[in-house]
């Protein structure tokens, strides 16, 4: 089987270079992928469903040129295709009323602000990925070096 | 009631009820013709010279509620009401002369016209609707001298902040700067002289930085995949460097070395880069915002303008890698200016233009830069073949707090083309916009000091 994806997409080169290099740690298990723009998010999406690869995880900025992030993970909410992927949203900038977007429509699983702390974004994505595994019944012993154990306790 | 007939029905007044010697006065500047609360039972009308009224407001401030000049009436409220009660001081504010009625003047015929009132009506209704006019006016200019003025507050204190702000911030990042610049020289000196074999891919990524967008890197992990026989993940490192497949395979056949440590060493030298990048970014930042506090930069004598562009393109770096530039420069006299000053106009206006042209995507997106000299003055013009700017905008578009940016590292503030245009306007220069799409052409003029025109 292909490693499952974490997808980071934010227009900004130099931020996606800085979130590679924190997700180093789960290199060995998962497939970390960059966007650009949302549109190049949903054409790299849909092609990974095509060939039946799992998305774990995106981790999306809000303001972008083109689509926002809001609005294409919203898309993405709404797509069977991804039913079980987390979103963490991270982002300089949003308002009120995007925050509140993010949460009802988008189903984000998490808000970070950037700068964001290298240490907690490891341990939300820890955490997001067992959710991810437990509810996609992938086989759990080959990500278990990288599980986060006590959300596995809790989920039985 | 047309134009032509009130003029007949005026000149008919003056020529029956205005024309007598006895009831003529002549009253000096700064004389008053009556108080308000004062019994008034005369009409009076201005031969020459000008009368104003005057009506106090409650905070004790008073203005102008009419001005009165040849031909136009004064106590027209007292008379026509038949109260004879003053309604506002009148006081002379030039030497004048008035012809007066009271209000027992015998009516003097006329055809069609059976009373006083019926004979003065047109022309005082006339007199009245300049008076609202005129109250008018004055109300909607004081309004905007009151949101001018409380716009020249905000960004006076805005600009406070600012200032102290960019004090607070320049020190953190100079050390940032600094010690970037440092730590990249030194470590380029260590792997070059320790490293041989690995430092070509530092210096790769040092000098390029991330030249490949994320889906340049994706085609170019399958061209490696296959040309090399590789892993997926080994591909993708080794497709981020951005090195051509050829000369990949000159390192891989004759070093063996792998993908870790090529990616390893190239990603040192890249980070490198992307961190002088976000020095200088946030020292650019920190100057846009100090400038709006900021007071007159010194100016050098014979400053080219030429080279201030120069400047300014070298400033952008990577940026301007995604656009085609077109120069077209004349020999022009120096000027009398701060380069830095300089610099920040062409910089703003040159990334304004790349960055609409990149958010719309323009196809072969092109810059036109243009100077001449022309009428004692430099021009200085920047031309984008991008999506233009929409009209409601280009009539706004020097105001702050306009901005069309989204992104959060372009810093869409909305204060670029504001500072600037208070850069352009302390050269005594103009700066303006001619937009329509596929064809926006910003025109900087700066006029040379007395010295050379």
């Amino acid at each position: 089987m292909d490693k499952p994806n974490i997808i980071c997409i934010d227009d900004q080169r130099q931020i996606l270079a800085t979130l590679q290099k924190d997700l180093e740690y789960f290199d060995e298990y998962f497939t970390i992928q960059t966007c650009e723009s949302a549109s190049e998010a949903e054409d790299l999406l849909s092609s990974l469903a095509d060939e039946n690869e799992e998305v774990a995880l995106l981790i999306c900025d809000h303001i972008m040129p083109g689509k926002n992030g809001i609005d294409f993970m919203i898309d993405i909410q709404n797509d069977s295709r991804f039913r079980y992927t987390k979103k963490i949203l991270l982002t300089g900038l949003a308002t009120h009323s995007d925050a509140i977007a993010a949460i009802n429509d988008a189903n984000v699983s998490h808000y970070l602000e950037k700068p964001w702390d290298t240490t907690e974004l490891l341990s939300i994505v820890k955490i997001l990925i067992t959710q991810f595994i437990f509810q996609t019944g992938l086989e759990r012993d080959v990500f278990l070096p990288i599980l986060d154990l006590e959300t596995l306790q809790k989920m039985g | 009631m047309d134009k032509s007939s009130i003029k007949n029905s005026l000149q008919w007044l003056l020529a029956n009820y205005f024309s007598s010697h006895k009831q003529r006065f002549f009253i000096k500047k700064g004389e008053c013709l009556f108080k308000k609360g004062d019994a008034n039972d005369r009409l009076y009308l201005v031969k020459s010279g000008q009368l104003n009224g005057y009506v106090d407001n409650p905070d004790g401030s008073h203005y102008a509620r009419f001005e009165a000049s040849k031909n136009m009436f004064v106590g027209i409220v007292s008379f026509f009401s038949r109260t004879y009660i003053a309604r506002a001081n009148v006081i002379a504010e030039e030497d004048s002369e008035v012809a007066y009625i009271t209000k027992d003047e015998p009516l003097v015929k006329r055809e069609g016209y059976d009373s006083l009132f019926d004979q003065f009506m047109p022309v005082v209704v006339t007199d009245l609707a300049f008076r609202q006019q005129r109250e008018q006016q004055f109300f909607l200019e004081k309004e905007a001298a009151t949101k001018k003025l409380l716009h020249s507050e905000k960004m006076a204190s805005l600009g406070q902040m600012a200032a102290g702000l960019a004090h607070e911030l320049n020190n953190a990042i100079a050390v940032l700067e600094r010690n970037t610049h440092w730590m990249r020289e030194n470590i380029n000196a260590i792997l070059q002289k320790r490293y041989p074999q690995e430092y070509p891919f530092f210096q790769y990524g040092n000098e390029k930085g991330r030249r490949l967008s994320s889906s340049e890197v994706r085609a170019h992990t399958k061209e490696i995949m296959t040309k090399f026989a590789l892993a997926k993940q080994d591909a993708q490192k080794l497709a981020q460097t951005g090195i051509p497949a050829d000369d990949l395979r000159r390192f891989v056949d004759i070093m063996d070395v792998d993908a870790d440590i090529i990616h390893y060493y190239w990603d040192i030298g890249a980070t490198f880069h992307d961190m002088m990048i976000a020095a200088r970014h946030a020292a650019h930042v920190v100057r846009s915002v100090k400038a709006l506090g900021a007071q007159k930069h010194s100016r050098q004598l014979n400053l080219d303008v030429n080279q201030s562009l120069q400047e300014s393109l070298a400033l952008l770096g990577t940026k301007v890698e995604s656009v085609t530039i077109k120069q077209k420069l004349a020999e022009l006299p120096p000027i009398v200016a701060n380069i830095g000053e300089l610099v920040q106009i062409w910089t703003n206006l040159l990334k304004n233009a790349i960055e609409a042209m990149q958010q719309a995507h323009t196809p072969n997106a092109q810059l036109k830069i243009r100077s001449s000299f022309a009428d004692g003055a430099v021009n200085v013009y920047i031309e984008d073949n991008g999506p233009g700017i929409p009209k409601d905008l280009q009539e706004i578009i020097f105001q702050p707090n306009v901005t069309t940016k989204a992104q959060g590292l372009s810093f869409g503030l909305g204060l670029g083309l504001s500072i600037i245009e208070k850069i352009v306007d302390s050269y005594s220069g103009t700066i303006s916009v001619k937009s329509k799409p596929g064809k926006t052409v910003f025109k900087v003029k700066l006029p040379v000091g007395d010295g050379y025109g």
